[in-house]
């Protein structure tokens, strides 16, 4: 009976961060580290063990969606996992070795940096579409419903991208994060890849990247089972109701909501330090 | 080059894998609930261990997709993140 509490608490913190998740393009994890925390007191790596589990039950839900629709770009894809995953792996190692107090510095000062790019990029348009021509190497083609037509697009800045994946993993590794909050905004700002690919891609790795991890936590005994598949039920059912409302938000709106949710968060992790 | 679209090779393997693990776990879960604590961590622990299982199954089926391709960069970027992902593993296991 003792536990009834925790597990529910946990559910609807899940529930909450899958479903803003979802509805901001995110993997639910910036949103739940915070939570459990803060609400369940519990240290930041355990709750980043707990995390990366959401991560990798959130990435095979979104992969499973957008299978064989052409939206995932599995070549530019591959090459951003392997520095991604690295750059897991060397998170999940060092996050053992840094104290608590590091780590909520770490988390307040990356999602303050992140709200903050999301704000200075409002309304501003990065990719250039087209419906004719040919894609470059790392470039790709895909239907547009909406539109009714193929688009065709063009990657640019590639070691830009690489470098970026590299801190995404690692950023995931030490805090449990997707890393996608950092590789979308990244890959539609400065290298050309269309938001729809850009999420759906990262969706691919996210999963793959929070395995770098993951493990490491696991054997150190910073993924408590019952929480963790409490958080991941949750994650489940709040993605799909996020998924839901998702369409009905201009892309402003999402990039408002997105900004102030993370400073938020970030003074959440802030107060932490005090 | 066009980057190939992504194919459901082994999709429905990853899916059926994500599904029977969200079900281990809801079970061991209801386990825990009514009292038998030590049954119920097993259960949740098999349906974690799927849930890790799913991207590598992902991955794997992938390799296979670009390997059918003759895609040679992509497999071994693909080849070069199993690599990581074992060694995380062993790691782990250390």
């Amino acid at each position: 009976v003792s536990d009834t509490l925790p597990i529910l608490l946990v559910m609807g913190m899940g529930m909450a961060a899958g479903g803003l998740g979802a509805l901001l393009g995110l993997g639910g994890g910036v949103f739940l580290v915070p939570l459990l925390t803060g609400v369940l007191d519990l240290p930041v790596q355990k709750a980043a063990g707990i995390s990366l589990m959401t991560v990798i039950a959130a990435s095979g839900t979104v992969t499973g969606g957008t299978a064989g629709s052409g939206v995932v770009n599995l070549r530019l894809g591959m090459l951003l996992l392997v520095f991604a995953s690295i750059g897991g792996l060397t998170g999940g190692i060092t996050a053992q070795h840094l104290t608590e107090r590091t780590l909520t510095l770490i988390f307040a000062v990356t999602t303050a940096v992140v709200a903050l790019v999301t704000v200075s990029r409002l309304d501003q348009v990065n990719v250039i579409e087209a419906t004719s021509g040919e894609p470059n190497r790392f470039g790709g083609r895909f239907f547009e419903p909406k539109r009714g037509y193929d688009v065709v697009y063009r990657v640019q800045r590639l070691p830009l991208a690489l470098a970026v994946s590299l801190v995404a993993g690692n950023v995931s590794g030490l805090l449990g994060l997707g890393g996608g909050i950092l590789q979308v905004p990244a890959l539609t700002a400065w290298c050309g890849v269309p938001i729809r690919v850009a999420a759906a891609t990262s969706a691919f790795l996210i999963g793959v990247t929070a395995l770098a991890s993951a493990p490491i936590y696991y054997a150190h005994g910073d993924v408590m089972p019952y929480l963790a598949a409490a958080a991941v039920l949750g994650v489940t059912v709040g993605a799909r109701i996020g998924l839901r409302w998702s369409p009905h938000l201009a892309p402003r709106q999402l990039k408002v909501l997105l900004a102030a949710t993370l400073v938020a968060v970030s003074a959440l992790m802030f107060a932490r330090l005090l | 080059v066009t980057a190939p679209p992504a194919r459901p090779i082994g999709h429905r393997i990853d899916q059926i894998l994500l599904l029977a693990a969200k079900i281990l776990m809801a079970a061991g879960l209801a386990i825990r609930l009514v009292g038998a604590t030590g049954v119920a961590d097993g259960v949740i622990a098999a349906g974690l261990v799927a849930l890790m299982a799913t991207p590598l199954v992902r991955l794997v089926s992938t390799m296979v997709d670009h390997l059918r391709r003759r895609d040679w960069l992509t497999l071994a970027a693909s080849l070069g993140v199993t690599a990581v992902l074992v060694w995380s593993i062993l790691t782990a296991l250390r």
